[in-house]
């Protein structure tokens, strides 16, 4: 299992290397720089010059993506806030080397990624960590702040979507199985087909007008708000106030972004249960007489969410890359705004900065699901 | 057990449908009534048996607090306007309410106004002094109650640090027309400014816009922190804080130094004003219809101005003005245009005269602008409208004139001539015009053809390299003689890419390639106009001259010769100014006056209140 993950990583950290060179590439065929709408005055050359040396714009592309390289993967800043770090890092190796020599293969890679993703959050949160992500060239400032700074509201909105279209899409989706071409059923279909093929801004949209303009207008009550993450009192509002304020922000962008996924959750969720269900083992199953709900819940259920946590694996690395239409939509200050912002103003180093978290994101959630195809699926073997 | 599930279900949907249409119908009812807010506050006095009602005066004056909130749908880079990045039109926007200079735009007359000092320098309040050694020295008086939000006052040190700062060579900040004053030739008091330039020239409007005070930065840092806190205020307000990706609020300066001239009361009203930002178009509008924002500059399209002026009814007030930003319709005079056309005829006048007449101006406006402005006779009026002579009237849409030209280019040239237009294809506009051009030109029997780029290509390298035919972009114009000035740098016969912005090449010379590298060598070895000519070299002697004449009344002469001759010889042809939109809930909001230039909405936010703290 070490070897597996350990191998995976090395494939990932290529990988990753191979996506930076590519999109470093089109960056620099796409045309044009950061530094063209300066040109269109016509007295700005002299100070065109300054910012050309200053980021090395004058250099040739292998050269400025070798400095872009460097910089991207040195250590800024680094230092340790206490001893927390080292005492989880100590005790997550000892417990890995118990887990390898003591807990039954199917669990021990859920148990392994745990334990590192618990002992990676409390070392990060406990230590000052800073990689040289460069200057933003539009001027919008260090770029491992700026990306940060975005961080918090992606995963906000991003885990709240994925809650919402985890906790409906799937048991919709076992419920249509169960009760398949019954009305339910097909509702859930016309709903889902629906929910796929309406573009994510026409949801956004048509929700602020629905839920934010017009049921205000309605009832006279401010239930939802069109845009913003929290209004702009939010710091000098009460505990209750803050939580009112920030589910009445939170629920329309998280609602859109969820009804797309929520209805991909659904139909995987169904045919995937659909074909455990006729399955000869279920068969027996039932023949045998187990309850109902035994048969469903213990062993129908659990082959059938293998193709689904493949495609929550997939959502939970898009969302850190952060929903960017419905960010710009609702005014939601996550990265995906942020990667928009910085694609207009050929923002070389925080396009490079973003796309190298998405990439790191998508890479770790891969591994993530395969573990957990472990889990779910015993004959699944990491050698 | 799932049956009686689906059974509620139905019933459920059928009652959300119902609870929606006759949601809908009630709200039909209530959209019926608008209630019309009075600004002018009325009594009503019972006396006996009749009821007589008396309609005050209203209250001289305006009530102080509450907040307004504008919403923009770009966030700024950096809230320091020296720093990269922070010539971005949203820094100045937000900057209005804590910088100030030299000199501001005045939204009414749209005429430069002195802020900081107590008159704009010029040739006849003995402000700018030529000098017999061919220098001109500049003198500002700084008003006495100009201070900073720590009430320290606004002094000639101020002037000379802000000087310093922008001359370090250490800090990237754009050093332009700063470079000609002569550094020793500066002269400071504790309420003047005085410094020569190397040559008379009306680009001294463009500095000293924003002043640095001495007495709170420290050089060192100029450029890296003040996102976080921004340096002390001479404006009507002080900023508070910045919420990356959400908001900056700025809060009241209690120690601004302007009063209401209309009613002397201290400014500004307002407690506090948030700017928030909303990427998207329809977000901004459905955040306005609701209420959640005050006042909004929203993208000048029809729809979108139809949709705002349907909100009038309820209190919304929706500003349309021309603003700066002109777009016109160009030839390209280098060898490169035939890359993009074989059969280019652009050095012929009678083949420009020709698209001239082909084109109706007057249906662009109509279709991408819904008729809310005139075409634009003269780039001029983008600057100064006074000033502009409506030079390009001549050139009325008319077919046989059209076609009468384009048969005298044919056969001119000995050639086929055709068009190829070029412009970006990111916008909604030029593509538009694009396909209008199609008709006209059809209608005249002129070969043409449509060949749009992404506009990171068609500026980043198509202009440079002088590779299109017939292209069309914009240009901004700014308030002021220096802005007129400044703009016929780009028809410079000696200044065609790389070392100038000429890059129509109208006139220009080839530059020895093999002084330049990369590119550059390029576009050196592609300058070479296939139209020099007297009114290109009169065009060169005016321009300079223009350069360095500071009398208002010379250099309006020289502006209105410049623009003749490139009207005459069609150099370019401006097609219209873009519309500068702007909407404000007045039922709300009092004080708002639109300005369509780069001082932007928010010139006057000082003189903002809350009318519904009025009375």
């Amino acid at each position: 299992m070490l070897a597996y993950i350990t191998r995976r990583l090395v494939y990932g950290m290529v990988t990753l290397l191979a996506l930076s060179v590519i999109v470093f590439s089109l960056l620099q065929m796409t045309g044009g720089g950061p530094l063209d709408r300066l040109k269109l005055n016509p007295r700005m050359g002299p100070y065109i010059q300054t910012l050309t040396e200053l980021w090395g714009l004058d250099q040739p592309a292998w050269k400025q993506y070798m400095t872009w390289l460097k910089n991207y993967t040195s250590i800024q800043e680094f230092g340790l806030q206490n001893v927390l770090p080292v005492l989880v890092t100590v005790l997550a190796v000892g417990a890995t080397v118990l887990l390898v020599k003591l807990v039954k293969a199917q669990w021990k890679g859920l148990a392994l990624v745990g334990i590192w993703a618990i002992t990676l959050f409390i070392a990060i949160s406990n230590t000052t960590i800073r990689f040289n992500w460069g200057t933003s060239f539009s001027g919008s400032g260090d770029v491992w702040d700026l990306v940060f700074s975005r961080a918090g509201a992606t995963f906000r909105l991003g885990l709240t979507a994925l809650f919402l279209a985890l906790i409906i899409g799937v048991p919709l989706g076992i419920y249509q199985a169960v009760r398949q071409y019954s009305f339910f059923d097909q509702l859930g279909t016309i709903g889902a087909f629906m929910a796929f093929s309406t573009p994510i801004f026409i949801i956004g949209i048509a929700l602020q007008i629905l839920l934010a303009l017009y049921l205000e207008r309605w009832t006279g009550v401010k239930l939802f708000y069109v845009t913003g993450m929290n209004d702009p009192g939010y710091s000098d509002m009460s505990m209750i106030g803050k939580l009112v304020d920030t589910l009445q922000h939170l629920i329309l962008p998280a609602v859109s972004i969820a009804l797309i996924s929520l209805a991909g959750y659904a139909r995987f969720q169904r045919a995937s249960m659909l074909e455990v269900l006729h399955s000869d083992y279920l068969r027996t199953a039932k023949a045998k007489g187990l309850p109902r709900r035994k048969v469903i819940v213990k062993h129908a259920l659990r082959n059938a969410m293998i193709p689904v946590v493949t495609l929550v694996s997939l959502d939970i690395a898009f969302m850190i890359g952060g929903a960017i239409i419905t960010e710009s939509i609702f005014g939601w200050p996550g990265i995906g705004r942020l990667y928009i912002k910085a694609i207009t103003e050929i923002d070389y180093p925080l396009v490079m900065a973003i796309v190298m978290v998405i990439g790191l994101g998508l890479i770790i959630m891969n591994i993530v699901a395969d573990i957990l195809y472990g889990v779910l699926d015993p004959r699944v073997r990491y050698d | 057990m799932g049956s009686t599930f689906e059974r509620w279900t139905l019933v459920g949907s059928v009652a959300v449908v119902l609870a929606l249409v006759g949601a809908s119908c009630s709200a039909g009812e209530q959209g019926a009534t608008t209630t019309t807010q009075t600004l002018v506050p009325a009594t009503s006095t019972t006396l006996g048996d009749v009821e007589t009602t008396t309609t005050t005066e209203p209250k001289l004056g305006h009530s102080y607090g509450g907040e307004v909130v504008v919403a923009d749908d770009q966030e700024p880079p950096t809230l320091n306007t020296y720093a990269p990045g922070g010539d971005n039109f949203i820094v100045s926007i937000i900057g209005q309410s804590y910088w100030a200079g030299v000199q501001e735009i005045d939204g009414y007359t749209l005429e430069l106004v002195p802020e900081l000092v107590t008159g704009l320098p010029t040739v006849s309040n003995g402000g700018l002094i030529v000098n017999d050694d061919g220098t001109m020295t500049v003198r500002y008086t700084i008003r006495d109650e100009a201070q900073w939000e720590d009430e320290t006052p606004v002094s000639g040190a101020d002037f000379q640090f802000t000087y310093d700062i922008i001359m370090n060579p250490d800090l990237a900040i754009d050093k332009t027309t700063y470079a000609d004053i002569v550094p020793e030739s500066i002269v400071v008091g504790p309420k003047t400014f005085e410094y020569t330039m190397t040559a008379p020239t009306v680009l001294h409007e463009l500095l000293f816009r924003w002043i640095l005070p001495a007495h709170a930065i420290d050089p060192a840092t100029f450029l890296d922190d003040w996102n976080e806190k921004m340096w002390p205020s001479a404006g009507p307000f002080v900023f508070e804080e910045w919420v990356q990706g959400e908001h900056v609020r700025v809060v009241r300066n209690d120690n601004y130094w302007k009063t209401d001239p209309e009613t002397g009361q201290e400014l500004p009203y307002l407690d506090s004003v948030l700017f928030r930002f909303i990427p998207e178009t329809e977000s901004i509008i459905n955040s306005f219809k609701a209420r959640e924002v005050d006042v909004i500059q929203p993208p000048p399209n029809s729809e979108t101005i139809n949709l705002l002026q349907a909100l009038e009814p309820e209190g919304a007030r929706v500003e349309v003005l021309s603003g700066p930003v002109w777009e016109h319709l160009n030839w390209q005079f280098g060898p490169r245009r035939f890359e993009r056309n074989e059969t280019s005829c652009n050095e012929n006048y009678n083949m420009r005269k020709a698209v001239a007449h082909t084109i109706d101006r007057s249906i662009l406006t109509e279709e991408v602008l819904a008729g809310q402005v005139e075409p634009m006779q003269s780039y001029v009026a983008a600057f100064s409208p006074a000033l502009s002579q409506d030079a390009w009237e001549q050139y009325d849409p008319d077919v046989s004139t059209a076609r009468e030209a384009y048969a005298n280019a044919v056969e001119e040239t000995g050639r086929s001539c055709s068009v190829v237009f070029s412009t970006t294809s990111n916008g909604d506009a030029r593509v538009k015009i694009a396909e209008l051009f199609v008709g006209m030109f059809e209608a005249v029997g002129i070969p043409y053809e449509n060949d749009l780029q992404d506009s990171s290509i068609f500026f980043g390298e198509w202009l440079d390299a002088g590779t299109w035919d017939m292209g069309e972009w914009a240009w901004v114009g700014s308030p002021g003689l220096s802005g007129l000035v400044g703009i016929h740098d780009i028809f410079d016969p000696e200044g065609p890419p790389p070392i100038g912005s000429n890059y129509y090449r109208w006139g220009t010379s080839e530059l020895d390639a093999s002084e330049y590298e990369g590119d550059n060598a390029i576009y050196a070895g592609s300058n070479e106009s296939s139209v020099k000519d007297v009114a290109s070299d009169r065009f060169a002697v005016v321009r300079d001259e223009m350069n360095t004449t500071v009398d208002d009344q010379e250099l309006i002469a020289l502006i209105n010769e410049a623009e003749r001759i490139l009207a005459d010889n069609l150099v370019i042809f401006p097609l219209y100014a873009r519309l500068v939109t702007a909407a404000v809930w007045a039922d709300e909001v009092g004080g708002f006056k639109h300005n369509p230039t780069s001082a932007s909405h928010t010139w006057n936010m000082e003189m903002w209140y809350r009318t519904d703290r009025e009375g």
